[in-house]
C-alpha cells in the first residue's frame, strides 16, 4: 500500500489541515488538532483518476522547498506527499495561495481530489 | 567682523548681534507659522503614498490645524461563500482550495446520500459557511473598528524644527463591498465559522510603486484571534511535578512531550537582540483533589521544574525574562485539566489576524520567525532571529530612540502578537515626512501628543493624558 497524494495545509502544527489517499482508495483527513481519521474509500478507478492527476500536476517532480513569491506576506504553507510510480516525494510549498502562480498545479490537484473524495464521502 | 568692529564701532557690533539674535525667533515663529498656514499637506485630499518597502499603499494627509495625520486604507472586498452545496444531492464543493479539507469534514458528519444527511450538510454549510448580508456589513464594521482602533493613535511625531508642533495618527478605513480601481487592497473574504483553524492562509500581495495595487486574501474569522503563538501549556501526571511525563495541551502543538515542547519554545523564543526577548510568565497549577497547602507546593514545583529547563536548556532565554507564580488550586476544579503549567508569552494576547495583515498594507514587513524545531507561524520569513526586517532601516531613521526592528517571536503586531509599537509607526512617518517637506518630523512618544500646535491655531487645545498603547484591544 502507498501514498497516491496527501496534503497537509496550515502554519502550524495544531492547525494543519488536509486529506491522503493510498493506491487500496483508503483516504485519511486531517482537521487542526486532530489524528489523521479514515473518511471514505476511493473506488479503483477513482484512484487511477487521482493518480493521473497527480502526475500531470508535476507533484512527483516539485523540489523539497517551493518559496514564497517575493511581493507576497502570509499565505500559509502546503505539505504534499506522494509515494506514485515507486518515488518518494515531499514538497512544502511557502504561500499556498492562488497568488502564488507555482502552487496553482497543487491548488488545481487538491479541488479534484476533493471532488472525488465528496462523490465517494456521498454515496455512503 | 574685525572689519566691522574697526568702521562702526564695538557698541554698533554689540546692538547689531543682539538685534540678529532677537530675530531669529521670529524668525522662526514666522516660519512655524507659514508651514501652519500651508493648509492640510499635500492637499485636503491627501495623496496615495507607498513606503520604499514596497508593501501595500494608503493615502496620507497631514492637517497642522488639527495636528493630526489621517491615514486613509481604501479596501474593496469580494464576500465568497467558504463552502457551497448543492441541495439536491448534498454535494459540498470548497470555494477555495483551503477549505477542501473543510468540505470533508462537513461530509463526514454527516455522510452518505439520505435525505436527512443531505438536509444536515445543506443547514451546516449555509448556517457556518455562506454570508448573509447582515454579517458581511457586521464584518466590514468590525474590520474598520478594529483597524481604527489597534493602529490609531498609538504613538505621535515631532516636528524637527519646533517641538511642540505634533502629528498625531488618525486611522480611517473606508472598507466596502466590490473592488474599485482606487482601493489600496482589493481583497477576498471567504466566510467560515467562528474560530474555524482551517482554510487558505491569510496573505497580502503587493505591488512594488503601486499604491492601489495590493491583493488579500482572508477569512471571515480571521477578525477574531484563532491562532495562539503566545500560550503554552504542559498537563502533568497526578501529584506529579515530573516534566518528562508532562504532555502538551498548547493550541498550536498538542501532544508533545514535556522537554520536547519546552525545546521548542527555546527555539521559537530566543531573544533577538541583547536586551531583547518578550517577558516569560510561568503559572503552576494544581487540581482541587488533595490537600490545599500540599496542592500549593505542588504548584510551585511543577512552575519551578518548567522554569528551571528553560533557564538550564536555553542559553538564549534570560533568567531575568523569566517569573515564576505558583496559585495552587485558585479557580481550579478537581479534573486533571488543572494538573498544569501555563508558559504566557509577553502580554499573552492571541493575535487578530486581520490586525496584523492590515500591517502589510500599511506597508510593514513580518517580523515574526520561524526557526527550524520552533513551533511558530511555519510559513517561514527567510529571516533568522535578531537580523533585520524589511522596515528595519525605516524604523532606525525615526529618531526618538527607535531601534532598528529585528525578526523575533513576541507579542508585537508584526510577529505574532497585538501590541504596535515605535517601529510599527515607520511608514506613516516615512508618508509624514514626504507630505510636509522640506519640514520633517521624528517619532515623539507613546500615545498622543500633549497639546495641538499651541498660539498658532487658537486657544490651546489641551488633551487628557494618553494611556499606554494597548494594541488590538
Amino acid at each position: 500500500m502507498s501514498l497516491v497524494f496527501g496534503y497537509s495545509a496550515g502554519a502550524s502544527p495544531g492547525s494543519r489541515a488536509g486529506m491522503r489517499a493510498y493506491d487500496d482508495g483508503r483516504v485519511e483527513l486531517l482537521e487542526p488538532g486532530a489524528d489523521w481519521r479514515e473518511i471514505a474509500t476511493l473506488s479503483a478507478d477513482e484512484v487511477d483518476q487521482l493518480a493521473e492527476r497527480t502526475r500531470a500536476a508535476g507533484i512527483l517532480d516539485l523540489p523539497e522547498e517551493v518559496p514564497r513569491p517575493a511581493q507576497m506576506d502570509g499565505g500559509g504553507e502546503c505539505e504534499l506527499r506522494s509515494e506514485l510510480d515507486g518515488r518518494s516525494v515531499r514538497s512544502v510549498i511557502h504561500g499556498w495561495n492562488e497568488m502564488n502562480p507555482p502552487a496553482r498545479p497543487s491548488l488545481e490537484l487538491v479541488l479534484a481530489m476533493s471532488g472525488l473524495v465528496s462523490a465517494a464521502q456521498t454515496r455512503g | 567682523m574685525l572689519g566691522l568692529q574697526q568702521s562702526h564701532g564695538n557698541a554698533w557690533v554689540a546692538r547689531a548681534m543682539q538685534r540678529a539674535l532677537m530675530r531669529q525667533p521670529d524668525a522662526e515663529q514666522a516660519a512655524r507659522q507659514a508651514f501652519v498656514a500651508r493648509g492640510p499637506m499635500p492637499a485636503a485630499a491627501g495623496v496615495d503614498f507607498q513606503s520604499a518597502t514596497g508593501r501595500g499603499g494608503f493615502n496620507v494627509r497631514y492637517d497642522p490645524a488639527t495636528s493630526e495625520e489621517v491615514i486613509t486604507l481604501k479596501v474593496g472586498i469580494d464576500f465568497r461563500d467558504g463552502l457551497s452545496v448543492d441541495p439536491a444531492t448534498g454535494v459540498v464543493t470548497p470555494n477555495d482550495p483551503g477549505f477542501a479539507a473543510a468540505a470533508a469534514s462537513v461530509t463526514a458528519r454527516n455522510p452518505g446520500g439520505t435525505p436527512e444527511a443531505i438536509a444536515a450538510r445543506v443547514t451546516e454549510v449555509q448556517t457556518d459557511w455562506a454570508w448573509a448580508a447582515q454579517q458581511r456589513t457586521d464584518w466590514q464594521n468590525d474590520y474598520e473598528a478594529l483597524i481604527e482602533g489597534a493602529w490609531g493613535g498609538q504613538h505621535h511625531f515631532t516636528a524637527d524644527r519646533w517641538d511642540d508642533v505634533y502629528a498625531d495618527v488618525r486611522i480611517d478605513v473606508n472598507v466596502h463591498a466590490g473592488l474599485l480601481a482606487g482601493d489600496h487592497c482589493k481583497a477576498t473574504v471567504f466566510k467560515d465559522p467562528p474560530g474555524n483553524r482551517q482554510g487558505p492562509g491569510a496573505a497580502v500581495t503587493s505591488t512594488p510603486g503601486n499604491s492601489t495595487a495590493a491583493t488579500g486574501s482572508f477569512r471571515s474569522s480571521d477578525i477574531t484571534g484563532t491562532g495562539d503563538y503566545l500560550n503554552y501549556s504542559l498537563q502533568f501526571d497526578n501529584n506529579s511535578a515530573d516534566l518528562r511525563t508532562a504532555t502538551s495541551t498548547s493550541l498550536e502543538a498538542p501532544g508533545d512531550a514535556g522537554p520536547a515542547h519546552l525545546d521548542k519554545l527555546i527555539v521559537d523564543f530566543q531573544r533577538g537582540t541583547p536586551t531583547g526577548g518578550a517577558p516569560i510568565r510561568i503559572t503552576g497549577h494544581a487540581s482541587t483533589t488533595g490537600d490545599g497547602d500540599q496542592n500549593l507546593r505542588l504548584s510551585r514545583r511543577r512552575a519551578e521544574a518548567v522554569a528551571n529547563y528553560l533557564r538550564t536548556h536555553g542559553d538564549k532565554i534570560a533568567g531575568s525574562r523569566i517569573t515564576v507564580e505558583a496559585v495552587g488550586t485558585d479557580g481550579a476544579a478537581a479534573d486533571e485539566r488543572w494538573r498544569r503549567v501555563d508558559i504566557q508569552i509577553g502580554d499573552g494576547r492571541p493575535q487578530v489576524t486581520m490586525a496584523h495583515e492590515t500591517g502589510h498594507m500599511f506597508g510593514l514587513r513580518d517580523e515574526y520567525a520561524s526557526p527550524a524545531g520552533g513551533i511558530s507561524p511555519g510559513a517561514g520569513t527567510g529571516g533568522g532571529i535578531g537580523t533585520p526586517v524589511g522596515h528595519g532601516a525605516l524604523a532606525a531613521a525615526m529618531g526618538g530612540g527607535v531601534q532598528t526592528a529585528v525578526f523575533e517571536n513576541n507579542d508585537s503586531i508584526m510577529s505574532v502578537g497585538n501590541v504596535v509599537r515605535p517601529q510599527h509607526y515607520a511608514t506613516f512617518l516615512e508618508a509624514l515626512n514626504s507630505v510636509t517637506t522640506p519640514e520633517r518630523f521624528h517619532y515623539g512618544g507613546a500615545g498622543h501628543s500633549p497639546t495641538a500646535i499651541p498660539d498658532l491655531i487658537g486657544p490651546d487645545v489641551v488633551r487628557p493624558p494618553d494611556a499606554t498603547p494597548t494594541g488590538v484591544a
